[in-house]
């Protein structure tokens, strides 16, 4: 019982040390996708640990990363009241292409925006996407404008996205549908 | 027989005193009453232009009285003697080789700095000191002692500013390990400057700038550049006026390498002009500033400037965990604490607040500041910050 309450209680404290962390992560985290297939990725920011008055607004710069061979970036669309100081910049060395931005939002917890992808790869491919401060030479880009500039660290996560081909179950389950749609129109015209 | 022995020995006794007053009475009367001729003046003034040991100064200052009194001697053109002018305008040490010469001071390079306490530790006195009191040292007498500033003051309508300075790029540090430094900004933010307490001074490389606007009228700036392993960053909130030149800023710089580099937090303006401050103290004017700080900006400081024939300022910083308050005097654009009008919990030696009034009226004005105290119960805090003028019946803008 004693062991149990201990392993709780260190639970919890492990769960509070991690929740107090500001994070700027990609959701979902990992995700599968058909060949060819289009999807999104939101890029979401808690910042409610960060230094500064709370509700606060919060400014950094990231990088986005990825094979160009296996994603095709489709665009950023920005949040609702988030403001760039940096406009977005996409630049190719090679296979690897990066989206890079510095944003404004005000709030603590939220999403910045979304970003548009199409899956190239062919099945059976994991492809990457990298996220990083996109002010490393420093250690951080990011701070807390609010009541002044304080600067803080967000531990940041990227995603993986997982190409694979649609079950053959659902090309059957789609003909079936769509056979049985069909054979309802033709009889509702013969009556 | 006893009264020849105690005869005797008074004789004995005053000996001394017969023989040494029979010895200094002719000296003074010779050095006060003997007069020389102007020939033996002019020999004497001839020998004391080639060795200024060679009589004593009041025998060589009343030569020279005595000659630039003579009258005018016809020259003779075939003798090449000086004449009694000339001789009593002479002086050894003024001459171009002077400088050669052991019996003659400098010329030196520069100044050598007089021996001082450390900057922080501030000697204010009290009171001005009173000349008439003193008055052996009327002639050196200042009626009014400037104060001493911690940190080198800002002349009116100069760019000032003040930043903390500490090792690696997170701006913040232990305050023991947290230096300060005056602080300059181009006013297009492409470059600063700090000038740390000791060391060597930290020049920015050229940066690109944004500014995006924020809602509480000061603008965002982001300000980089990099040039080879060297970087420089600058995060801030700025004023600007309508050519996009920065009037006051306040926030973070970060200079160095990725391995090497310091930070810090900074406040910036341009000190009131001379004619400004002039309009200010005819006016008795009283201004007040109120901001948060940068480095803890939790801590809010609120100062109010009370300008007349001797301006004077007292102030407050309050935070969650502490409050104190301070007071001084204002000296042209610079404003520097006294040791007495610190609050009760301000502890110990060294501490300050120092500052500056930046802006001009009609425009974005405030005080660029720093402070070093040690709190009761607290420990040491640096800070530095800048306050924004509070107009009467406008809310208070951080």
């Amino acid at each position: 019982m004693n062991f149990r309450t201990l392993s709780t209680a260190l639970l919890l404290l492990t769960a509070g040390a991690t929740a107090q962390a500001a994070s700027l992560v990609l959701v979902p985290s990992a995700s599968t996708v058909a060949p060819n297939g289009s999807f999104t990725v939101d890029l979401v920011l808690d910042a409610t640990s960060a230094p500064g008055l709370h509700p606060g607004t919060f400014s950094g710069q990231i990088l986005l990363d990825f094979n160009k061979t296996q994603l095709s970036y489709g665009g950023f669309a920005a949040a609702s009241g988030v403001t760039f100081y940096l406009p977005t910049a996409v630049a190719t060395n090679g296979n690897s292409q990066t989206v890079s931005f510095g944003f404004i939002k005000p709030g603590d917890v939220g999403t910045v925006g979304t970003f548009s992808f199409t899956a190239l790869g062919a099945p059976g491919t994991l492809a990457t996407l990298g996220l990083v401060d996109g002010d490393d030479f420093f250690g951080s880009s990011f701070v807390n404008k609010v009541p002044t500039d304080q600067r803080f660290t967000p531990v940041i996560t990227g995603a993986q996205v997982s190409i694979v081909p649609l079950p053959a179950g659902i090309w059957l389950l789609g003909t079936a549908v769509g056979v049985l749609g069909l054979r309802r129109r033709f009889r509702r015209t013969a009556g | 027989m006893q009264k020849l022995l105690t005869l005797a020995a008074v004789a004995w006794l005053a000996l001394p005193l017969i023989a040494l007053s029979g010895l200094t009475l002719p000296a003074r009367a010779d050095a006060e009453t003997v007069a020389r001729s102007n020939s033996d003046c002019a020999a004497l003034l001839e020998r004391w232009a080639g060795d200024p040991k060679a009589a004593p100064k009041r025998d060589i200052a009343a030569c020279k009285d005595q000659l630039a009194a003579a009258p005018p001697v016809v020259a003779d053109p075939a003798s090449d003697a000086p004449t009694p002018a000339a001789l009593a305008s002479t002086d050894p040490c003024s001459g171009a080789n002077a400088g050669d010469s052991v019996l003659c001071w400098g010329p030196w390079a520069a100044l050598a700095p007089a021996a001082a306490a450390p900057l922080v530790a501030l000697n204010l006195p009290e009171s001005p000191v009173d000349c008439d009191v003193i008055s052996e040292l009327a002639a050196q007498c200042v009626p009014k002692l400037e104060p001493v500033l911690p940190i080198e003051g800002c002349a009116p309508g100069t760019p000032c500013g003040f930043a903390t300075i500490v090792g690696g790029p997170t701006s913040t540090g232990d305050p023991e390990n947290t230096e300060f430094g005056r602080f300059n900004l181009a006013p297009d933010g492409t470059t600063f400057n700090v000038s740390p307490e000791s060391g060597d001074d930290i020049n920015s490389v050229p940066m690109t700038t944004t500014v995006t606007p924020r809602p509480d009228g000061y603008g965002n700036l982001r300000s980089t550049g990099r040039e080879g392993d060297v970087g420089s960053r600058l995060i801030a909130r700025v004023a600007e006026d309508d050519d996009g030149e920065v009037l006051l800023a306040a926030d973070i710089w970060t200079h160095g390498t990725r391995d090497n580099a310091q930070s810090g937090y900074f406040a910036w303006g341009t000190t009131t002009s001379q004619a400004g401050l002039n309009a200010l103290n005819a006016g008795n004017v009283t201004l007040n500033f109120s901001g948060p700080m940068s480095v803890n900006n939790a801590s809010t400081g609120n100062m109010t400037l009370k300008f007349g024939s001797s301006p004077t300022w007292s102030g407050t910083w309050t935070n969650p965990a502490y409050s104190f308050g301070a007071g001084g005097v204002v000296s042209g654009a610079n404003l520097i604490s006294q040791p007495g009008n610190f609050t009760d919990n301000v502890v110990g030696t060294g501490n300050f607040v120092q500052g500056a009034l930046v802006g001009e009226a009609g425009g974005p004005r405030g005080i660029t500041h720093i402070i070093d105290v040690t709190l009761a119960g607290q420990g040491r805090i640096k800070d530095v910050g800048l306050l924004r003028d509070v107009l009467p019946g406008l809310p208070v803008g951080p």
